[in-house]
């Protein structure tokens, strides 16, 4: 929640206007009080001076670096200790720094700056600068260690068979973990700055001679120009990108599984990774990549293929399910045989309601449970799920509230929509099923049949970085329907993404 | 000229939908009796020279829409007064087509439903889709045509499986001579769906390779010709002429004597749902055929306010255009073919072709 822009609220000029101007001074103790001055001697902050063992009180060179951003004990092994040493045996002020500082400091990345502004930056990425009396310009050697956390599972995309390992909020983490799985030199990294006051890292990840040179070069600039505050997630980079800023389709593809990242890059797609969250982007995306999981490739094909079917199915089962029960039960009765038709009234017969309210607040119902189910602590876990089964299933049924069928119908609906190995699919399938909803109890089948042409409508406009989204059904392509509908044997497909 | 384009598989999606649209749901020519697949099938034929007609002028000015050239060959006075003529015309028959469905609708299963609220369903889907352009309308269209393929050939497969044929029904061939034969080709048989390929002609410019346009019509016209004769002669032997001439709908009233098992019964919701997906395409490339025309016509770009007249100048006349189903159906058959179709669909094309190969022949004399 923003409280409001603190640009006009504090007295304060931001730093980030300033730090433009100028160079550094020659000396070196009015460098290190700007430096003290522009982060507003925050409490993190730490400058070690090192003072000459043959010239008391005057201060030779100052270490300046961000508490807990940087790794203490190589400044410690690497920086500060090799300084002191040398101090100690020359007698001299440290001049002609470029080639000395490679003598002295042992860390594995140093460079040279003049400017304040990257002074500044690299300090806030967890560099460790050092000024040297008498100099104007930085050494400023690598020093990032960031928290992170370790390693884990995937939470959101789990398989049975294949790597169980999932990205980190750490970028470098992220970046390393596609890395060691494509050992190619053709592998493009290549990073930026996203965010005016965050200054958050992002990477775009591609590999050169499969990527599609002017789908990279858009994406880049895409990237470019965001105009934001501050990105802390993927979709912040998502909404701020993609083509059409309408749609409930999702048009970018996100990922927690590396493996998932490298098959995408692979296929010639452009991965962007996001410091601070595990979720990576890749685009282009296109509607069957929804339904593709990893692990389809992971287990035979007659397998894969059969559940990818089955999770087209779940697809559209879990948008029309209800909405088709509701056509049928109250503007087509004629189309149920007939027994079935006496057993469905014959539950609906105590039932107070409409149709269209039962089956409403069912759904509702049911979209409270699952908001709760994700919200609550993980303690009181049980407790929920037995509320929601019993009561409001069971009780319901039982108090004539509703009528079991449509429980049935409910429960069939919200479980199949979790077959989707994606959830921002499952996202759209919430909202198509209560559009259906009401467009079906207004008018029936034919409504739902109309609805369903929009859909496919908008779905055939939609493009994602300039490819169709619906591609390869809509614009149809015979050659491209092997990982589709079906998943073809892995020789075949091989052939189709060998490099040209 | 155009940016937006389509290839030549979304070109024959497009016509053989627009083909089996009315025809699939009226059976043109049912006055015939037994004889409806003749005359289908002959009307194939003239249908492959009529096309032959359009194509040629098409080739002329690949880059231009029939309104274009049609006032390049006749000038700008005459020629444009045509091109409104025909954005007329185009708007008019989508109207027509929307009734159509409108009726079939009101007459299956929505008889309580006002007409107004099914028709104004169905144009609001049809403007969004006429607003998205003919680039997404096309791919639409594609996948319609998968789902209508299938649908018919699972009918087809238990019309025949489970015994409903009869093939005395077509018996005796030309039982009434080629008298009737003739009078139902002429200008319903042809005009119907054959003449009413001249929207295509509004369309090809958008085709990618140009040259595609005559293979992938003059299949798309065989396939589509061939579909309706094997469709009329399934919907006789199974009805008998008699009830293919006295029902309104008789593809519904075929399907609803389907009853395999007590089980696959009440299949009208099926042909029911294709016939909404055949209508949706039809009124679609007419609507497009009138906002590309008009575009062409007036110079300017189809903004979408234009194309919300436009769907409710169709939706009202859809409404307007006839007070009961039968007086439309009469003027359907009776009026609009001799008044309308044989003119403009049949007429005008050939005569344009005449002048403006007389006019290449005398170019070369002149300069």
């Amino acid at each position: 929640m923003r409280i409001g822009r603190f640009h006009k609220k504090s007295e304060e000029k931001p730093t980030t206007n300033r730090i433009n101007d100028g160079t550094l001074s020659d000396d070196m103790n009015e460098n290190v009080m700007r430096v003290k001055n522009e982060l507003g001697h925050s409490a993190d902050l730490s400058v070690r001076l090192i003072e000459s063992p043959h010239h008391k009180s005057v201060v030779h060179a100052a270490v300046i670096h961000l508490d807990g951003m940087a790794d203490a004990n190589m400044i410690n092994e690497n920086i500060v200790n090799p300084l002191i040493e040398w101090f100690k045996e020359n007698d001299q002020i440290l001049t002609e720094m470029e080639e000395r500082a490679g003598r002295i400091l042992t860390v594995s990345q140093l460079t040279v700056k003049e400017s304040w502004q990257e002074l500044i930056s690299s300090v806030l990425t967890g560099d460790t600068v050092v000024l040297v009396n008498g100099n104007t310009k930085a050494i400023i050697a690598s020093t990032k260690s960031q928290p992170s956390r370790a390693i884990t599972e995937p939470t959101s995309q789990t398989v049975i068979r294949g790597p169980k390992d999932s990205f980190t909020e750490n970028l470098r983490t992220n970046t390393s973990l596609i890395r060691a799985r494509i050992q190619n030199p053709d592998v493009r990294l290549v990073s930026m700055k996203v965010g005016s006051v965050t200054q958050t890292d992002i990477a775009i990840m591609y590999i050169q001679g499969i990527a599609d040179e002017s789908i990279v070069k858009e994406v880049k600039e895409r990237v470019k120009g965001i105009d934001i505050d501050g990105v802390l997630e993927s979709n912040y980079i998502e909404e701020m990108i993609r083509d059409d800023s309408m749609t409930i389709f999702p048009l970018l593809l996100n990922t927690e599984r590396p493996d998932a990242v490298v098959g995408n890059l692979l296929e010639g797609r452009i991965a962007i990774i996001i410091h601070g969250t595990p979720f990576v982007l890749i685009v282009p995306a296109v509607f069957s990549q929804f339904f593709q999981s990893p692990e389809d490739y992971y287990q035979n094909q007659y397998i894969s293929s059969s559940l990818r079917l089955l999770r087209f199915g779940a697809f559209f089962l879990s948008m029309y399910a209800s909405s088709i029960y509701l056509a049928l039960i109250t503007h087509h009765q004629g189309l149920i045989p007939t027994t079935l038709i006496v057993s469905l009234m014959a539950q609906r017969e105590n039932v107070p309601f409409p149709a269209i309210v039962e089956i409403f607040v069912m759904e509702i119902a049911f979209e409270i449970l699952r908001e709760a189910g994700i919200r609550m602590p993980r303690a009181i876990g049980p407790a929920v799920s037995i509320v929601g089964a019993l009561i409001l299933g069971q009780a319901a049924v039982e108090a004539g509230f509703v009528g079991a069928a449509v429980v049935i119908i409910v429960a069939i609906s919200a479980i199949s929509s979790f077959t989707l190995p994606n959830t921002s699919l499952v996202n759209v399938t919430r909202g198509i099923r209560f559009m259906l909803l009401f467009v079906s109890a207004f008018i029936g089948l034919y409504g739902v049949l109309l609805f369903s042409l929009c859909i496919l409508l908008h779905m055939s406009s939609l493009r994602s970085f300039g490819v169709p989204y619906f591609a390869p059904i809509a614009p149809f392509r015979f050659k491209e329907q092997k990982d589709v509908l079906f998943r073809f044997p892995l020789p075949s497909l091989f052939k189709k993404s060998s490099r040209k | 000229m155009p940016k937006i384009k389509i290839d030549g598989f979304q070109l024959f999606c497009m016509m053989l939908i627009f083909m089996f649209g009315s025809n699939l749901l009226l059976t043109i020519g049912k006055g015939a009796k037994q004889d409806v697949w003749i005359v289908n099938l002959l009307s194939t034929l003239f249908g492959c020279l009529l096309y032959f007609v359009y194509i040629s002028l098409f080739k002329k000015y690949p880059d231009l829409p029939m309104t274009g050239y049609i006032r390049k060959i006749w000038g700008k006075y005459i020629g444009s007064a045509l091109s409104f003529l025909y954005i007329i015309y185009f708007v008019y028959l989508a109207s027509r087509v929307l009734r159509d469905f409108e009726e079939l609708l009101i007459s299956s299963t929505y008889r309580r439903t006002s007409i107004i609220t099914l028709g104004i369903c169905m144009i609001l889907v049809i403007i969004y889709g006429v607003h998205l352009g003919l680039e997404a309308f096309a791919r639409v269209a594609c996948l319609c045509f998968v789902i209508i393929i299938m649908a018919l050939f699972i009918l087809n497969i238990m019309f025949v499986l489970g015994g409903y044929t009869k093939l005395e029904n077509l018996q005796p061939v030309l039982g009434n001579g080629w008298g009737m034969v003739w009078k139902e080709m002429i200008p319903t048989g042809i005009t119907v769906p054959f003449g009413e390929l001249i929207t295509f002609t509004m369309i090809l410019p958008y085709l990618n390779k140009s040259g595609s346009a005559v293979k992938v019509g003059f299949f798309a016209i065989i396939l589509g010709g061939v579909s309706l004769t094997l469709n009329s002669i399934m919907l006789l032997s199974v009805l008998g002429p008699e009830a293919v001439l006295r029902s309104n709908f008789p593809s519904l009233t075929a399907v609803s004597y389907i009853n395999i098992a007590d089980f696959i019964e009440r299949l009208d919701s099926l042909i029911l749902i294709l016939m909404i997906i055949l209508g949706f395409i039809k009124i679609s490339i007419f609507f497009f055929c009138a906002i590309i025309g008009a575009a062409d016509l007036f110079q300017m770009k189809p903004s979408p306010i234009f194309i919300y007249l436009v769907g409710g100048v169709i939706f009202i006349s859809s409404i307007m255009i006839a007070p009961s189903y039968q007086a439309h159906i009469n003027e359907g058959l009776k009026i609009v073919p001799y008044l309308l179709h044989l003119p403009l669909l049949i007429g005008i094309p050939i005569l344009l072709l005449l002048t403006a190969s007389i006019k290449q022949k005398l170019k070369p004399a002149v300069s």
